[in-house]
């Protein structure tokens, strides 16, 4: 008797413990999200949450196919960390204006912004972003599912000043060529592998059918006609500035020859193009104004999608021709730095939502809405029609005339040498100045800039 | 004499002095403060997004390099802002006085049709500036109706045509503000000059001429002198619409400035221009008050 009340007390001290250790045993519950993660990312959420739940962070931002992207995966980073995040969006002709005004104050009101492979040479040697090389090597603040390493090589270098990391790139762009892959097929044409050949196709498809032209590329005074004629620059064989000397080369006449060829180029072009920014010259060619389009990269989930593009599936992609010197491409892009001036006390919190943005483990859904690859593993997949031809340019990225293009943007007179530039060629794409008198006066320009550095 | 009459002589004298000054040293403080600065960086050679304390003092370095050569596009910048501020005020001049006259003539529904005119006035220039860059697009609004009635179309982004185009965007927002007005003073005319010219069997341009135009003229003025200096300082709507583009076809005196200092960093030039600005406006400007003077003495 006396055992059988020993072993019911028992049984029910055991069932009590149960009970209570199921109750009231302190768990982590995971918050709502839309997608279901990987635990560590609950947990490493957690960490972030204890630290920095109410904090608000605001983002500089351009309005961009990323921008939207990033918005998409934010309400996730919300519900994980507890941090706000509040967007401020510009338009992408105005933001470097805007932004060097206030970054060069003493209080940024900014947390985090975008910058690219043009500011950051400038920015660094101002200080004006921190390294975050020491954000990087913390294996509790980057884990593992970040993936540093898939981040292509070329787009981490464009971050990268006096062997330092300012910021994680996160819209890689290069340079390639579109093309009506339905009217190539009609009138039994090849895409182009040399300048030669592009502007021969040009020339062949403008007014080749009613309201159809060339070529689109851009052109716009602000700095984006300098972005187009430097693309070809470097496979003529010219160069902006001997980077030794320090002295500027406009008037070689390789770059004289390249800026001839660019302006002969823009002739194919619809009404307009002296004036087209990269909006303007991407939206010609989705709506099947033009054969050819000569654009950043980041242009080909926007032709593909047949919400915005009346020549989806209907168009090639090639890498960017070969010039007279050989293959030359720049490599330009996005990236997501930390304002020296921004509240210290947060960043910490900057660099997890940095993480969260760009990390490997999120490269999927930033794709699938309209982000643009910085990272090897989706273009390995070869998904999409143009994969191809961005690992073909990258490939040539790597070549000596690409790298010579590159270093152009390390000066720390890039910023405004670009204004100079694109203005100038700007002016000869009209017909305002010929191509010798533009380059007689960007070698003007430039040496008086350059000057004060040698 | 007594502390009592210093005291009124004192307070009659300076009274009006100490009720203008709250608003003076506001003027000082928000005006005159910039302009000097503004003077001060003029001086130096000081390069955007670096600190004042690597400013270099380089006297009228800034000034030369303005005025004699280095700023290739100055003399350029100041032709165009010239003619742009003349098609821009005198377009909506003709216009606003036009539609003020017809509204003047309407018996009754003035004042609800010139409540319409207010939208384009209310409207955020960089809002006006995205608009009519897409209405002059090759196929946009503008050329189709060009093509309806003409059977042609324009490059309005060409280099012939883009300062016209910025010419119709920019009088199209400000030719309402002159309607509002010239219809406000067309309404508070005394009736009896003109109902006795019409007895008297003057034509519709006569009483125009001879007598409604005179009686305005002091509003044509001040409205003329405020909208030329707007004109002068237009940046938002052709920044948004050309940003100084195509070539160097829309880069008046304020782009001009901003692309000197902020896209070439050089601040001190762009001091010069501005300064340079602020002078041509108040010529200008001083030209049509000396008028508005002769008017009210008169």
């Amino acid at each position: 008797m006396k055992k059988r009340v020993f072993i019911s007390v028992g049984v029910i001290i055991v069932i009590i413990a149960i009970l209570i250790t199921y109750f009231f045993w302190p768990r982590f519950e995971k918050p709502k999200t839309e997608v279901q993660y990987p635990n560590e990312v609950y947990e490493w959420a957690r960490k972030i949450k204890e630290k920095y739940s109410g904090t608000t962070l605001t983002i500089a931002a351009v309005a961009h196919p990323s921008t939207e992207a990033f918005k998409v995966l934010t309400p996730d980073f919300e519900s994980l960390t507890g941090i706000k995040v509040k967007w401020v969006v510009y338009e992408e002709i105005s933001y470097f204006d805007k932004i060097m005004l206030i970054v060069t104050g003493e209080e940024v009101p900014y947390d985090l912004m975008y910058t690219c492979a043009e500011i950051i040479p400038g920015f660094a040697s101002q200080e004006l972003v921190i390294p975050i090389d020491d954000y990087l090597a913390n294996k509790e603040l980057t884990p593992e599912w970040f993936g540093f390493n898939d981040l292509i090589p070329a787009y981490v270098n464009y971050m990268k000043a006096a062997g330092k990391l300012y910021g994680i790139p996160f819209a890689g762009e290069t340079i390639f060529v579109a093309y009506r892959s339905d009217l190539f097929a009609k009138y039994n044409k090849e895409p182009p592998k040399t300048y030669e050949e592009l502007l021969e196709l040009a020339k062949f498809f403008h007014k080749r059918e009613e309201g159809l032209y060339g070529v689109s590329i851009r052109c716009a005074k602000s700095w984006e006609a300098a972005w187009s004629w430097i693309s070809f620059t470097y496979g003529f064989g010219g160069k902006w500035v001997d980077l030794e000397t320090l002295t500027p080369k406009f008037t070689s006449p390789e770059t004289i020859n390249s800026l001839k060829y660019f302006v002969e180029l823009t002739k194919y072009g619809p009404p307009g193009i002296e004036a087209f920014s990269f909006e303007e010259a991407w939206s010609a060619f989705q709506t099947g104004k033009v054969a050819i389009l000569v654009e950043s990269t980041a242009a080909a989930p926007g032709i593909e999608d047949p919400k915005k593009s009346l020549v989806a599936g209907k168009v090639g992609y090639v890498k960017f021709p070969k010039g007279p010197a050989g293959e030359a491409a720049g490599v330009w892009g996005w990236g997501l730095s930390i304002p020296k001036g921004a509240p210290k006390e947060k960043r910490e919190a900057v660099w997890s939502l940095i993480v969260w943005l760009t990390s490997e483990l999120n490269v999927d859904r930033y794709l699938e809405n309209g982000g643009i690859v910085t990272r090897l593993s989706p273009l390995k997949k070869m998904k999409n029609p143009y994969d191809k031809a961005i690992l073909d340019t990258l490939e040539a990225a790597n070549s000596p005339l690409s790298q010579e293009l590159l270093k152009a943007y390390t000066l720390p007179i890039s910023f405004e040498m670009t204004g100079i530039v694109s203005e100038l060629t700007s002016r000869a794409i009209t017909g305002e100045l010929t191509p010798e008198a533009a380059c007689e006066q960007m070698n003007t320009s430039i040496e008086e800039l350059l000057k004060p550095y040698r | 004499m007594s502390l009592k009459f210093f005291l009124k002589k004192f307070s009659k004298k300076y009274y009006p002095v100490l009720l203008i000054l709250p608003s003076l040293i506001t003027v000082l403080i928000l005006v005159a403060y910039p302009l000097l600065i503004s003077l001060q960086t003029s001086l130096y050679e000081w390069t955007y997004g670096t600190s004042w304390s690597q400013a270099k003092y380089v006297g009228l370095k800034n000034y030369y390099w303005v005025f004699f050569g280095g700023d290739y596009l100055f003399y350029n910048s100041l032709q165009l802002t010239i003619i742009f501020v003349i098609i821009q005020v005198l377009g909506s001049f003709i216009i606003g006085i036009f539609f003020a006259l017809l509204l003047d003539k309407l018996p009754r529904g003035g004042e609800i049709i010139t409540a319409f005119f207010i939208i384009p006035m209310v409207m955020m220039p960089s809002v006006v500036g995205l608009m009519w860059r897409l209405y002059f697009t090759y196929d946009g609004f503008v050329n189709y109706f060009l093509e309806i009635f003409f059977g042609i179309k324009i490059n309005w982004f060409s280099i012939n045509y883009a300062l016209i185009a910025l010419s119709i965007a920019t009088i199209w927002m400000t030719a309402p503000f002159f309607i509002l007005v010239f219809y406000a003073a067309l309404k508070a005319i005394p009736q009896e000059p003109i109902e006795a010219a019409q007895i008297d069997g003057a034509s519709e341009w006569i009483i125009l001429k001879d007598i409604k135009l005179p009686m305005l003229k002091p509003i044509i003025l001040i409205t003329l002198i405020m909208r030329t200096i707007e004109a002068f300082r237009s940046f938002d709507v052709p920044y948004i619409m050309f940003g100084g583009g195509p070539g160097s076809a829309t880069e008046i005196l304020a782009i001009h400035i901003n692309r000197v200092a902020f896209s070439f960093r050089q601040l001190g030039a762009g001091s010069v221009l501005s300064l340079f600005l602020i002078f041509l406006i108040i010529i200008m400007c001083s030209f049509l008050i000396k008028q508005l003077r002769e008017t009210w003495r008169f």
